[in-house]
């Protein structure tokens, strides 16, 4: 009599089942989720890759530019376009430095005699 | 009935099972047996060795003006198995590649996976290809990294920088010498991609970052340079030579501030340059020097305390014969001191300096003075000259060597030896390297002078001093050597030109002038050699064809140096007790 009134589906084992499919969904989930992000994250940093190597490129690209537009047949040509114009600098315009003789004695030029006394 | 049925369901059964068996096999043999063969392929189509390419190192001046540089380009590459409509690819892509259509198809025509479509691409118009390729969703074309060596001021100093070959290695000069340093060495990254050929970045593995090539640094000044390369190609077309070359050295510490040479090339475009204009005349060329020399024989004589300056020679009258040969001056002299035999530079009177040094003696200064020896400058295909040994010499060798007869040597080796009279005797190696520098400028190492021997005593070479500051005045060879307002030592030198098939050219010279200023604290040795001048036969000497050349290089130079012109001697400080007559009380 019993055994007719008696549930036969067992509630108890297909919770279990249900909690541990949604808890394996859920992992799948979660790992497709970190994958997503662990490409995305891969695009930025080839984004940022790219970026910084044209950054680098246009670098050099402008370097070597500077450099041809800054040399001397380039310079020439300026001037001879009169693009650029020279003037010589006049001779009294120039100060020239001489190093002094040094003195054959023991002489210090840089010696502040009045601390010793 | 039955029974029928009953075969029937066992031969499907056989059969089925038959079927399984064989895919079964067939799973065995791909995953277990062609295994490795199968993950190779899917490795090669998937996984790729990506090259992170380094930058050449730079070359520079003395004062960091850059003499060599890289502009980086693009080779346009196309892989044959990704291309889907050539056609429209094409299409796309001729415009900005200034190609034909119908030749750019041709090559996209293909089924091979790596076809060099365009070489030096420049790179902003990659980028508007690149762009234009990624709206179109257009497969099969690829771009490579490329560098272009660059050389700024064209020909200035090219035969000592030198320049690459397609492949961007260093055939001549600098270039190929240091290509240890600016060479760097290139990286690599194994990457995966995806289905559409984009790389999997998660996915990426072994990573080897590119070392980039070290910057060189010269004793080379791009403005001295440019002073000795104007008036050597003035000369060289005025005088219509074969060559003309100059070296100028810092004797003190054996720099070579600057090195010319024409002919010369544009390195930026050395298709255009012939043989003999890439050649680095300087280091790579002999000459019989003929009068310069004698600078060695004198040296000798006067070092070994055979004679003094003022000790008097018998010079024949102006001719000597000797060993079945004459040897003339230009001049007839009767006597002359050892002082005015290189003034007058007289042929007979170093011939019997020869004479009392004797072969031995003369053959061991002549290699003290570094001649017949590499200098070991940091330049490829330097050649060490000609020196033969005395059981070598014939019998008119002892009045030929010491004029610059029978022996070769190389313009460096000469403005070396010059150098040593400059420098109180003592011999520094050249180089032509100051230091090597990372790519923040910082020094990684820096090259100083090597110090080789001490070739001549301080006192002997302060009596060649002597001598060669006449030499540049009216008594001498080289009045057209003097620069106003200094004092200028130098030699002159002519020889006639040897003829590789034996004797010499008749009528042909080469002329020479090794100089340096101010003669009491030389800042530089300047040597010209002028090969082969057309000039009437009175003008050949090197005192009318090299010692002008000289005047005007060594000139300008003082002035860049900014030399003073006359001594000028500032007071020295004196202390107010001493001018009182005190004794000085300072420590």
């Amino acid at each position: 009599m019993n055994t007719k009134n008696r549930n036969p589906i067992e509630s108890r084992s297909i919770f279990q089942w249900t909690l541990i499919a949604l808890v394996l969904g859920g992992v799948g989930l979660q790992v497709v989720h970190l994958k997503n992000q662990q490409f995305q994250l891969g695009q930025d940093i080839q984004k940022l890759e790219k970026r910084l190597s044209e950054i680098h490129v246009r670098n050099q690209v402008l370097l070597a530019e500077i450099a041809t537009l800054s040399s001397r047949p380039a310079v020439r040509k300026k001037l001879e376009s009169m693009a650029i114009i020279m003037h010589a600098i006049q001779d009294r315009c120039i100060a020239h430095l001489f190093v002094p003789e040094t003195a054959h004695d023991d002489m210090r030029t840089a010696l502040n005699e009045g601390l010793h006394q | 009935m039955r029974r029928n049925v009953q075969i029937r369901m066992t031969w499907a059964g056989i059969g089925l099972s038959l079927i399984l068996t064989g895919y079964s096999v067939q799973l065995v043999y791909i995953q277990i047996i062609k295994h490795h063969e199968f993950t190779a392929l899917a490795a090669q189509k998937h996984s790729i060795r990506q090259i992170l390419y380094a930058r050449r190192g730079l070359i520079l001046d003395a004062n960091r003006e850059i003499l060599a540089t890289n502009l980086p380009l693009k080779t346009v590459v196309a892989d044959g198995s990704l291309i889907k409509d050539a056609h429209a690819l094409a299409r796309c892509a001729a415009p900005l590649l200034s190609i034909p259509v119908e030749e750019l198809l041709s090559r996209l025509k293909t089924e091979r996976k790596y076809v060099v479509v365009k070489r030096k691409f420049p790179e902003d118009q990659a980028r508007v290809l690149m762009k234009e390729l990624r709206k179109t969703s257009l497969r099969g074309l690829s771009f490579e990294q490329e560098l272009q060596r660059v050389y700024p001021n064209g020909e200035l100093l090219s035969q000592v920088l030198g320049f690459l070959d397609h492949s961007g290695r260093g055939v001549q000069g600098l270039e190929a010498s240091m290509a240890a340093y600016l060479d760097g060495k290139n990286g690599f990254r194994l990457i995966e991609r995806d289905r559409s050929g984009r790389e999997i970045v998660i996915y990426r593995g072994q990573e080897h970052l590119p070392r980039n090539g070290i910057n060189i640094q010269l004793t080379i000044d791009a403005n001295l340079q440019t002073i000795v390369e104007k008036e050597v190609d003035t000369a060289y077309h005025e005088l219509k030579a074969a060559y003309v070359s100059s070296v100028m050295i810092r004797p003190q510490t054996g720099e070579v501030l600057a090195m010319a040479n024409r002919p010369t090339f544009d390195p930026n475009n050395v298709g255009a340059a012939a043989p003999n204009q890439l050649r680095n005349y300087a280091v790579m060329d002999m000459i019989e020097p003929g009068s310069t020399f004698k600078i060695v024989t004198t040296s000798g004589a006067l070092n070994e305390r055979l004679v003094r300056p003022k000790s008097a020679i018998f010079c024949e009258n102006g001719t000597f014969h000797y060993g079945g040969t004459i040897l003339k001056d230009h001049k007839a002299y009767e006597c002359l001191s050892v002082h005015d035999t290189l003034v007058k530079s007289s042929n007979i009177g170093v011939a019997k300096l020869a004479f009392l040094l004797g072969n031995q003696r003369l053959y061991q200064y002549i290699r003290r003075f570094g001649f017949g020896d590499k200098t070991g400058i940091e330049l490829p295909s330097e050649v060490s000259g000609i020196v033969h040994p005395p059981y070598r010499w014939s019998k008119i060798s002892i009045t030929r060597i010491p004029i610059g007869y029978e022996v070769a040597v190389t313009p460096l080796q000469l403005a070396v030896a010059m150098s040593a009279i400059a420098n109180e005797g003592r011999l520094i190696a050249p180089h032509i390297v100051k230091a090597l520098l990372d790519e923040e400028g910082k020094p990684v190492s820096t090259i100083s002078s090597r110090f080789v021997r001490q070739v001549i005593s301080p006192e002997t070479a302060k009596a060649i001093r002597d001598a060669l500051t006449e030499v540049v005045s009216q008594k001498g060879t080289a009045v057209q050597a003097r620069v106003d307002g200094f004092e200028v030592a130098g030699k002159t030198g002519t020889a006639q030109k040897v003829d590789y098939r034996g004797g010499y050219h008749k009528g042909r010279y080469v002329a020479s002038f090794a100089g340096f200023l101010p003669k009491r604290d030389p800042q530089f040795v300047c040597l010209v050699v002028v090969d082969d001048a057309k000039v009437p036969p009175s003008m050949a000497y090197g005192g009318l064809i090299s010692a002008p050349i000289f005047s005007r290089i060594a000139e300008r130079a003082a002035r860049y140096m900014d030399l003073s012109p006359f001594p000028i001697k500032v007071p020295p400080i004196v202390s107010p007790q001493k001018e009182a007559g005190k004794p000085s009380s300072v420590r």
